[in-house]
């Protein structure tokens, strides 16, 4: 919930309004600053606790919070000024800084900006310059209601989604428009930025937590501490709760903080994978569930609502029954979520097995490096070009290594890990976690009004969880082991144990059924031809529900077909309507 | 005569030197000097072993395919013979006719024979392509076009060729959810190079011990998981079908720790591939170690490769076999239908007679698991 804006520079003041309009979904209340120099804008919903009443005015400095802070304070801004400074800041001082945030601070006195964004990238800001005036923005469409601001999409940007089904790294899929990246602290002051990483999270073993029984208690304290360190003082929460160990968790740790929350769960029939599993859970810890039957034409409706909401291309199916979800949420007159997200890339889900297998077998026939093992293993277009991009886009999108070198910080011989699965850890924490996961999950959450909590992705917990041998994090074949002991006695052995099956949305049978409609409007012949980035040919054989020979997953089909729909809706509302909210079907 | 590099048809006496008209490309094979196949025969073989050049295939892979396409057709189906038995037809009856009823009888008894030596060729329960007819054909191929597309060249010194990967010392301390163990290499080269081991967690190790490099990291690994789960894949042999007893048997692999499941082939999924059945190698063999009599009597007379399926196939079937819900094994019938004990009271391990008996598509994975 909440948003910001604002800018360095001489602009119109209605722009604020505009850019602030532009999130009115984002709270009934605004406030804004503007000086000589600066203008600075804040969206929220009044009454909410834990969020920022207002700008934060101190003398000559301005400071605007969007979100939270872990644990909570009565004003985010407040206390960010308190942290960093009247005047200049040491790193040590945002050293435990936590929570899910986005900020800008003024100093009118030194004509420096100062952004920042939380750890693990739950909250997001965007830059921009334009004729000498410095812009930003909680989201990607007010940065796009700036008069005379060039809207053309960036094929290197669109060339990497179409390998992750998001956008990594600090690219934004306009062209001369740029993203914070999570942890990070930019400095705007006479024309120049300067980013750099307040927080890096790195593997460091701590030979205490060689012994389980010690390293169980840790990771059980850390989960307790994160789930209450997001607890504002509401009355009810909700919780999205899947059936897995993730979410089982933080329900149990709600428990035990003192909330019982609602829970609310997907059925998609007969195709749901842990349908059972959820009403297990919730019974055994008494929660009142709600099941949220979806079968594919519910999603017709707000298909355009939800391309507008997300703000930037997010080619996971999960979006449309996660914002189902978040409706439903709401309707129970919920103002906050938990989910269990993040519990995969911090103690070692199932996308390390395929990594280890692969790498044991890599040198037998001399095929792919590391790195582009681990672009495979997002299973959408990577090594597909040539069949998927017209030889126009194949020209546009830029040279060969750009997508590998997103990887290396992580898999790399100069990684922040020593360890394999921590390194596989590192890379899935930094691309999957904070670029696709938390922020499509705050903003399906934003899309109803609800302030979503995500107390897996804490910052102690984190660094706890790095601090682990490895083994405890994968067992033999037994994944996010150290999260099964410390829930082993709270929760059914059969759903502590039992093999994992992920949330698998059958995407394929309704982008081949009851969505056949609209994905055949965004991917036909005719809308094809008129973007030009994809071949007919290839499309128009999903369309018909034609699988790679040798795909042995019905699902890769319809997470293909998915991915590219969505990335078509994103360019007829972002770069063809400049943002502006689709009052129809755009075509 | 078509070339497949210009799509120039050319007639025989302008082709000089087997070369094309046109383009001057070479043509592999000639038929009107023997060869069984034109070059757009052989082409298209390869565009269906390498699923239009998206799958890795094995040369014994484009054997069989190669052999499918040579293999007679039953009399009765071809579109020649159709026309030929309404002539056949006509002629008897003007026979009658002209001749009397004793010549038709002659004439009927000639024609039959006929027919049933044209069904017994047509029902040759073994491979009429040689193997050395084949790698000769093959030479000819990539003389004249390259090497094909997707081809599995094992490199004969990895080690030699670039400096071998230091792993991470963590590397070998974690398991797999399963694990498919092969009679062959080539099975074990067939899955590692279409990335079967990635796309589902598993590892793929010969009995024999291939591939050499991490075969002792991996079989160590896979002890680490009481809950492995272990398949056999394998061709209809005697060595074959006694891999499953084999692996549940022997220490040195999974004896006492978990059950082994058999997907194939035995000899009772080998009705479809007749006519590319070998001959056995062994001509006695004893219903024992994993081997029924009625297998016995089949493996004493045939033997049939897993490369007779097509590359994709053998991935989706497999695939396939590894998602099978325990309740598929429930349909109490362990002659043709799911899974059952081996027949000699061994419950470590378990037939799988389905999934390798019919071809499977994407849409048999069901809620496949992500581990």
């Amino acid at each position: 919930m909440s948003g910001i804006c604002g800018w360095v520079g001489r602009a119109d003041r209605a722009l604020l309004d505009a850019m602030l309009a532009a999130i009115e979904y984002r709270g009934d209340q605004t406030d804004t600053e503007v000086g000589e120099g600066a203008a600075i804008g804040y969206r929220w919903w009044g009454g909410r606790p834990g969020k920022s009443p207002g700008l934060h005015r101190d003398g000559s400095h301005v400071v605007t919070c969007a979100g939270t802070l872990a644990p909570p304070v009565p004003s985010p801004a407040a206390r960010l000024l308190q942290r960093l400074g009247a005047g200049s800041y040491a790193d040590d001082t945002l050293a435990t800084l936590d929570g899910a945030f986005a900020a800008a601070w003024w100093d009118g006195e030194q004509e420096r900006l100062t952004l920042l964004r939380d750890p693990f990238g739950v909250r997001s800001l965007y830059y921009t310059e334009l004729d000498g005036v410095f812009y930003f923005a909680s989201e990607l469409k007010q940065l796009l209601v700036i008069p005379d601001l060039p809207v053309e999409p960036d094929p290197a940007a669109l060339h990497k989604y179409l390998t992750f089904s998001f956008v990594p790294g600090e690219d934004v899929p306009i062209k001369g428009i740029r993203r914070l990246l999570p942890g990070h602290v930019a400095v705007w002051q006479a024309g120049r930025i300067e980013t750099r990483p307040y927080f890096t999270l790195r593997e460091s073993i701590d030979p205490a937590l060689e012994e389980q029984s010690v390293a169980v208690r840790r990771v059980r304290e850390r989960c307790q501490q994160a789930v209450a360190d997001r607890l504002n003082g509401e009355q009810e929460v909700g919780l999205f709760l899947s059936g897995g160990i993730d979410s089982s968790g933080v329900a149990v740790w709600l428990k035990e903080a003192g909330v019982r929350p609602l829970a609310f769960s997907l059925d998609f029939g007969e195709r749901s994978v842990e349908r059972e599993q959820a009403a297990q859970v919730a019974a055994h810890l008494d929660l009142p569930l709600t099941f949220l039957p979806i079968q594919g034409p519910e999603l017709i409706t707000p298909f355009w609502d939800l391309v507008w909401k997300l703000d930037l291309p997010f080619g996971d199916p999960v979006t449309g029954p996660q914002y189902l979800l978040g409706q439903a949420a709401r309707q129970a007159g919920l103002s906050a979520v938990f989910n269990g997200e993040g519990g995969d890339q911090l103690f070692g889900g199932w996308t390390n097995k395929p990594m280890i297998a692969a790498e044991l077998y890599a040198d037998l026939f001399g095929r792919d490096s590391r790195e582009e093992r681990y672009l495979e293993s997002y299973h959408r277009f990577y090594g597909l070009e040539d069949a998927l991009y017209t030889p126009e886009f194949a020209a546009i999108v830029g040279g060969p290594g750009q997508r590998r070198a997103l990887l290396a910080p992580y898999l790399g011989e100069d990684a922040a890990a020593e360890t394999f699965l921590n390194r596989v850890r590192l890379a899935d924490v930094a691309l999957k976690g904070s670029q696709s996961i938390l922020p499509r999950a705050e903003r399906l959450a934003n899309a109803w009004a609800l302030d979503l909590r995500v107390p897996l992705f804490d910052r102690a917990l984190a660094e706890t969880a790095f601090s682990l041998p490895p083994t405890l994090k994968l067992r033999g074949a037994s994944e996010k082991h150290i999260l099964k002991l410390a829930l082993q006695k709270q929760l059914p052995s059969e759903i502590v144990w039992r093999r994992k099956f992920g949330m698998s949305v059958p995407i394929t049978d309704w982008v081949l059924g009851p969505l056949a409609g609209l994905v055949g409007e965004l991917l036909g012949p005719a809308a094809l031809a008129r973007r030009g980035l994809f071949r007919e040919e290839y499309v128009g054989r999903l369309r018909r529900g034609e699988p790679e020979p040798g795909e042995t997953r019905r699902r890769r089909l319809g997470e293909k077909l998915w991915a590219l729909a969505m990335l078509e809706a994103w360019l007829r509302v972002f770069v063809d309507g400049r943002g502006r909210r689709p009052a129809s079907v755009p075509a | 005569m078509k070339c497949i590099r210009c799509g120039h048809d050319s007639k025989y006496k302008e082709r000089s030197n087997q070369t094309c008209p046109r383009c001057n490309g070479r043509f592999a094979f000639e038929p009107r000097q023997g060869a069984k196949l034109t070059d757009q025969a052989f082409q298209n073989a390869i565009d269906r072993v390498s699923g239009d050049g998206k799958l890795r295939w094995g040369a014994e892979h484009l054997y069989y395919e190669v052999a499918r396409r040579l293999r007679p057709r039953a009399w009765f189906r071809t579109r020649n013979s159709q026309i030929g038995g309404a002539v056949v037809g006509a002629a008897g009856l003007f026979i009658t006719y002209e001749m009397g009823l004793l010549f038709l009888v002659g004439y009927a008894i000639a024609g039959g024979g006929l027919a049933v030596h044209q069904y017994r060729r047509a029902r040759a329960a073994t491979i009429g392509l040689d193997r050395t007819a084949f790698s000769g054909m093959l030479i000819a191929w990539e003389r004249a076009h390259g090497r094909p597309k997707g081809l599995i060249v094992r490199p004969e010194a990895p080690a030699q060729s670039r400096p071998r990967r230091v792993l991470e010392s963590d590397l070998a301390d974690y398991s797999f959810d399963r694990a498919v163990i092969c009679d062959r290499a080539q099975t074990v080269d067939l899955l590692l190079a279409n990335n079967f081991h990635f796309e589902n967690n598993c590892a793929v190790l010969s009995v024999e011990g291939y591939p050499p490099g991490p075969f002792e990291t991996v079989r160590t690994m896979l002890k680490r998981n009481p809950k492995l789960q272990v398949f056999a894949l394998h061709d209809a042999t005697v060595e074959g079908c006694r891999l499953a007893r084999r692996l549940a048997t022997d220490p040195t692999w999974f004896a006492g720790q978990v059950s082994v499941t058999d997907v194939g082939l035995r000899p009772g999924q080998a009705g479809p591939f007749q006519g590319l059945w070998l001959p056995s190698p062994v001509p006695n063999v004893m219903p024992e170690n994993g081997i029924k009599p009625a297998e016995a009597a089949w493996l004493g007379k045939y033997s049939l490769k897993l490369a007779a399926i097509r590359p994709d196939q053998v991935l989706k079937r497999l695939f396939r076999a590894m998602n099978r819900k325990p309740e598929d094994d429930d349909d109490g019938d362990s002659g043709s239908g799911g899974g059952s004990g081996d027949g000699d009271g061994d419950d470590d391990v378990i037939e799988d007679h389905d999934s390798f008996s019919t071809d499977a598509s994407a849409d048999d994975g069901g809620a496949d698991s992500f581990g």
